[in-house]
């Protein structure tokens, strides 16, 4: 038994080394043969034949796109009702047929004050009134709007 | 200019479809593809970079399928490797694949000792070359030594000592490459390894 073991452990040790011997045999093998290939306009030649490229988000991405454009066409429309029911354009006018009458009135002295004050609550109401991106869009150009004409309005009575 | 990694120019591919991307993509990974088919097809420099332009374009129109779970240089030498067994099974009725004078024959078999008898031997085919001269010549005989070695082994065998010895490749990734289990790899490495050291011997070529 103990000389079956022996042997059969002198095998592998046997095996083992022809192995290794192999290995270092292959591996001078095959650095003496080692082989470089330069590109040569490979490269060029495989670029200038590749075929429509087919991005990988093309259908998925229409699809989105189509949502995208229905869900805000939804949130202009919800944006602009909301904003009806909420009498927003009617403050809108309201204000700004005030400052037009003062305009038309040549008051020499604008009221900036309440102009700023009316701005400010209305920007201090922006989160209650508006729960969409397209309805924060509408108020902040409207107010810039106001605000420019305000500031046009500042400075022009200013000056005279 | 320095290149940008695999993975940049990977998403620049699959986003935005960018060329130029690709092209860096292929230059850095041609050599590694285009030594490994020619080891395949025995030498063939012609056929080899024929399969390995179908396997850029291939890698091209199923690169929004790489998801990146073994290297980009793996993933290309499977996409290789079917292209060459592809090629094989088209080119099935044609027996033979020459290499300069010598027919070396795509295995058929599974005896790997009986090709390695009838195979032509080192010493033949380099004392031809010596008759011409110069740098060119000697790279040639070197290439010819080396796939005629190559020769005496079946398909399978050759792949994974290529994709070992040469490419450097783990043993995992070579069974990635070849669809087989790590065990089946192993055991045509050794095989392969030990029929090739055997006929260097014989041929004697020593460390």
């Amino acid at each position: 038994m103990a000389t079956m073991n022996k042997r059969t452990e002198l095998r592998e040790e046997e095996s083992t080394t022809n192995a290794l011997n192999d290995d270092a045999l292959l591996a001078s093998f095959f650095s003496e043969h080692e082989e470089t290939i330069a590109d040569d306009g490979f490269s060029e030649r495989v670029v200038s034949a590749l075929p429509r490229f087919e991005r990988a988000w093309t259908t998925e991405h229409l699809r989105l796109r189509r949502w995208r454009i229905g869900l805000n066409m939804f949130g202009a429309i919800a944006g602009v009702a909301l904003m009806i029911y909420l009498g927003f354009f009617t403050y809108l006018w309201n204000l700004m047929q005030g400052a037009a009458m003062r305009i038309i009135a040549g008051a020499l002295h604008f009221d900036g004050d309440s102009l700023l004050v009316n701005l400010l609550l209305l920007l201090h109401r922006l989160p209650e009134l508006l729960p969409s991106l397209t309805q924060t869009v509408a108020i902040a150009t409207a107010t810039i709007v106001l605000m420019v004409l305000g500031i046009k309005q500042i400075t022009q009575t200013y000056r005279y | 200019m320095p290149r940008l990694s695999d993975f940049v120019l990977i998403t620049q591919v699959v986003t935005f479809g960018n060329e130029r991307a690709f092209g860096q993509l292929v230059s850095a990974h041609q050599e590694a593809v285009r030594r490994f088919l020619r080891r395949l097809t025995a030498g063939d420099a012609m056929l080899a970079d024929d399969l390995a332009q179908e396997t850029f374009i291939r890698a091209w129109q199923h690169l929004k399928d790489f998801r990146q779970l073994s290297g980009f240089e793996t993933w290309l030498f499977r996409i290789a490797y079917r292209v060459f067994l592809d090629e094989k099974r088209k080119k099935d009725a044609l027996p033979t694949l020459s290499i300069g004078e010598e027919a070396v024959t795509f295995d058929r078999s599974n005896s790997s000792s009986s090709r390695a008898q009838s195979a032509p031997s080192l010493a033949a085919g380099a004392g031809r070359e010596t008759e011409t001269t110069g740098g060119e010549s000697d790279r040639f005989s070197l290439r010819h030594d080396l796939d005629l070695a190559l020769s005496t082994l079946s398909e399978t065998e050759r792949t994974c000592v290529v994709l070992q010895c040469v490419e450097g490749q783990s043993i995992k990734e070579i069974a990635q490459i070849t669809d087989m289990n790590e065990n089946t790899v192993k055991s045509h490495l050794l095989r392969g390894k030990k029929n090739l050291a055997n006929y260097l011997r014989r041929n004697g070529y020593n460390e």
